[in-house]
């Protein structure tokens, strides 16, 4: 696992001068990494930002940035890491231009639900949507790399651009808000045991 | 602030996410978290975010990696021309601002005459006497503002504006032979 920080000239790194020069993996290379990264990316930009069609554009973008970037490591947990911190930055940016009104709430984006899904899944999943949209942003990407992505508290500190030694408690309140709200939420989300 | 820790809470999460935790399996890991208030936080959270997980990324279609590197491709190209074609475009703004301050210098400095040749252009033209006296206030006028324009930009002296031109030229002229010389 990669625990290097990315420095300011690794994250906005752009002096190249042609586009065949511009970036640091092939076509192949860029597919493979593609393959295994693109699907955690999207839930992850969807999540933090409440809106399928702007994480879309978002994971686009990051992907543009990461094959422009200078990277220092051909570490395959590095490059994650990497790219995810740009997709953070990048729906962060989107989350400071975008106007009070314009901001979608998370749990006002219902998905569609496949013909074979139950309904007590798609009411959990709005439950969900709903403990989830009144977490802050902050707390959405803590809780998401650490659950989902199953990231290390170095990991996510490189992501979020926090410290490793904060990570711990903003962690912990982030779960233990999440978990009332869930708790309040329905009989649906009582943990089975 | 104390945080409430357990050390089987990693064990909790990795049971969730790997899928062991419903099954038999995780019956011993289970037990344990109805007992722990950390672990039982940590299975509730965990479930229904990769639960939450599942559900979201079995519904969406993303685009192939040949389209996204495509894209990438293009937009990189596009950027590289924007970056290819600055400085020309600087260059040609530069040449632009040289050629007004020389023309501006020249009139000025040539006014007598320029207004002159205008005064006879007119009067070849066959204007009538109203319409020479209008010319001849027009050109009175150009000539006022030029005054004006000189002054404003060398304070007293009209002279600063004659030097601002004549630089201007020789700036253009070097310019121009840099240009043509890099050609070549």
């Amino acid at each position: 696992m990669s625990t290097r920080e990315f420095t300011l000239t690794e994250l906005e790194s752009s002096d190249v001068s042609t586009a065949e020069e511009a970036f640091h993996m092939d076509e192949a290379a860029f597919k493979t990494f593609y393959e295994r990264t693109s699907r955690p990316l999207w839930s992850y930009l969807a999540r933090l930002t409440g809106d399928r069609s702007l994480a879309e554009d978002l994971m686009q973008e990051s992907y543009y940035r990461f094959l422009r970037a200078t990277l220092k490591s051909e570490d395959a947990a590095y490059q994650k890491n990497f790219l995810f911190r740009i997709g953070t930055n990048l729906a962060r940016d989107h989350w400071r231009r975008a106007p009070r009104g314009e901001r979608v709430d998370v749990a006002a984006t219902e998905k569609l639900p496949a013909d074979d899904r139950t309904a007590e899944r798609v009411q959990q999943s709005s439950d969900m949507g709903r403990a989830l949209a009144r977490l802050k942003p902050r707390e959405r990407e803590l809780l998401w790399l650490a659950y989902v992505e199953g990231s290390s508290h170095d990991e996510i500190a490189e992501v979020c651009g926090l410290r490793s030694k904060s990570i711990r408690l903003l962690l912990f309140r982030a779960r233990r808000k999440l978990a009332g709200l869930l708790r309040s939420s329905g009989e649906e989300w009582k943990i089975r045991v | 602030m104390k945080i409430p820790h357990c050390h089987r809470e990693q064990e909790v999460l990795d049971a969730v996410r790997s899928g062991r935790w419903s099954g038999a399996w995780g019956e011993e890991i289970r037990t344990h978290a109805a007992a722990c208030p950390v672990c039982s936080e940590v299975a509730l959270v965990a479930e229904a975010m990769i639960q939450e997980h599942h559900l979201e990324e079995a519904d969406v279609r993303l685009p192939s990696a040949g389209l996204v590197w495509w894209k990438a491709q293009l937009a990189a190209r596009r950027s590289a021309e924007a970056r290819a074609t600055q400085p020309i475009a600087l260059a040609e703004r530069f040449a632009q601002g040289a050629a007004l301050l020389t023309a501006l210098g020249l009139a000025f400095w040539q006014w007598p005459r320029i207004s002159g040749w205008l005064g006879g252009v007119t009067k070849l033209a066959g204007g009538h006497n109203a319409s020479s006296a209008v010319s001849g206030d027009w050109t009175d006028r150009i000539g006022r503002v030029l005054q004006t324009v000189a002054q404003g930009l060398g304070g007293q002296s009209s002279g600063y504006l004659m030097i601002a031109s004549v630089g201007a030229l020789l700036a253009l002229m070097a310019f121009a032979a840099y240009v043509v010389l890099r050609e070549e």
